[in-house]
């Protein structure tokens, strides 16, 4: 309650204009579709690209283990404002041309993709050695160990760290804005701009992807506690 | 596993690329024609010339303009927003068809489009903050620091190593030496800045006079400095890379030559600017 009324005072400070403020905010607010969009379509892309990525990390082919291993080096080595450059800019001399929405999820996608493939690699490692050899024994494939067996239990460890990935890919959604996406951060920095009153407007885009975050918060406890079930009585009954 | 997952990848890679893959033809007029639209870009943070209204919707001179101009060609505007760097480097990849956004015909922006005959005429205007009392004149501006847009003329105009080459190639006379500047994302972040107070972060900014008159509408505490420093004649441009590309322009030209003609450029300037812009100026 004291940090609240710090942050009011403060904002009281900045000499805000409410009257402007809230006759803009149903416009910025229309921007959280997009937001979450983005972010949705980025998170499941980067979910499937980090699966693959992380599987062939633990590849005993080399291929597929130099290929995953470059990819997770270069992408976490460059900044994402600049792959999404690369990508909106450069693909279309290869004569691909995206637009711009396709653009920015292709972008954020293989960004978290690759700091997704460690949280993916780092989970799938988790499972004791002890586990695939018993599913091999029983006479499962690869394709069956990882999916009845290993991935299972994996996601118990993955699905903290990806939570915390698509509550930063919320906010790093808001790069898309260069390229023209009308998102929460691009509705607030237009209206803000040709009013010479961008304080309001990028307070209120803020205000939006903390509540974003706020619900997606609750949702991801939730998903956790269920998840853990499994183990919360295990180890109720092992004490 | 492995291997399936590679074909996987393989296929939702080669999904892609099939559903991206533009198709190629003629010229871009006939693409128009074809599409029933023409993608206008248009940078949507200056008012008046193309910014948004209180339901949110795309207006301004710039608006109206590419709308008539669409009219003109049978066909509707639909118009895309992307960042001003993006729209001046060119390499469109066919994302949009033309610029009305009031750029200004440069040498060095002819390399990557082809220009339209002009439709308006923008001053390029230095300004100060209201409180300053020791920049009268445009030579006061030596060793001050200038905020302006990043890659706008305004840009060019101060860096040493560039030569700004506007229009017809008219000579630009340099009235200030030695202004640092200080380059924002666009010219209003600069004003914004500017507004902090006189010397908090910026002496002046360079900017159009309009942006300039539109800040002192809105209660920005700015002035102009001196007169304006050059005039900038603003056309609508199209992506030099785009088979077809000189052919459109030539098209636009001509349906700006009418509407320069029948008044409709003056009634639209009339309309947002309160006075008649589309003559060239001095």
């Amino acid at each position: 309650m004291g940090i609240f009324a710090v942050l009011l005072y403060v904002f009281n400070r900045f000499n805000l204009n409410f009257p402007f403020m809230l006759k803009y905010l149903p416009f910025i607010m229309k921007g959280v579709g997009y937001t979450i969009l983005v972010s949705l379509l980025s998170i499941i892309a980067a979910s499937i690209l980090a699966l693959f990525g992380a599987i062939a990390r633990l590849s005993k082919n080399p291929v597929f283990y130099g290929v995953a291993t470059f990819y997770v080096s270069l992408i976490r080595g460059t900044p994402l404002i600049v792959q999404i450059f690369v990508i909106y800019l450069g693909l279309p001399q290869m004569g691909i041309v995206l637009g711009a929405i396709p653009a920015g999820i292709i972008a954020l996608g293989v960004c978290y993709g690759a700091y997704m493939t460690e949280i993916f690699r780092g989970g799938i490692q988790s499972i004791g050695r002890g586990q695939i050899e018993a599913a091999y024994s029983l006479g499962m494939t690869y394709s069956q160990m990882m999916r009845r067996v290993v991935l299972p239990q994996a996601f118990r460890i993955i699905i903290p760290a990806t939570g915390n990935e698509f509550i930063a890919m919320l906010k790093d959604s808001s790069l898309v804005a260069f390229l023209g996406v009308w998102e929460l951060f691009f509705r607030a920095q237009r209206v803000g701009r040709q009013n010479f009153r961008n304080m309001e407007t990028l307070i209120i885009a803020a205000l939006f992807y903390w509540i974003v975050t706020i619900i997606f918060q609750y949702f991801q406890g939730r998903l956790e506690a269920h998840l853990a079930r499994g183990t919360r009585r295990i180890t109720g009954i092992a004490h | 596993m492995n291997r399936r997952g590679f074909f996987i990848l393989l296929f939702l890679a080669a999904l892609s690329l099939s559903l991206t893959l533009s198709s190629v033809s003629a010229g871009v007029l006939e693409d128009i024609k074809a599409n029933g639209e023409l993608v206008v870009s248009s940078d949507a943070n200056y008012a008046p010339q193309s910014f948004l209204d209180e339901e949110g919707r795309l207006v301004g001179f710039d608006i109206d303009v590419a709308t008539e101009v669409a009219r003109r060609l049978g066909v509707v505007a639909r118009f895309v927003t992307p960042d001003w760097d993006l729209i001046v480097a060119g390499k469109w990849g066919g994302r949009w068809d033309l610029s009305i956004g009031s750029m200004t015909i440069t040498a060095e922006r002819a390399e990557v489009v082809d220009f339209s005959i002009p439709y308006y005429y923008t001053p390029a205007q230095f300004a100060v903050h209201k409180d300053n009392k020791t920049i009268k004149a445009l030579d006061d501006f030596s060793g001050k620091t200038v905020g302006l847009g990043a890659g706008t003329t305004y840009e060019s105009y101060l860096d040493p190593n560039q030569t700004l080459t506007i229009g017809g190639g008219e000579k630009i006379v340099y009235q200030v030496k030695g202004v640092k500047s200080r380059p924002y994302s666009t010219d209003m972040e600069a004003v914004q800045d500017l507004a902090l107070g006189d010397g908090v972060r910026l002496d002046g900014v360079l900017t159009s006079g309009y942006v300039v008159d539109e800040a002192i509408k809105k209660g920005v505490p700015v002035k102009p400095v001196g007169n304006p420093v050059f005039y900038e004649p603003l056309a609508a441009a199209s992506d030099r890379a785009r088979p077809g590309s000189a052919e459109l322009v030539k098209k636009i030209s001509e349906i700006f030559e009418s509407m320069h003609k029948d008044g409709t450029l003056t009634k639209f300037s009339m309309k947002w600017y309160g006075m008649d812009i589309t003559k060239k100026a001095r």
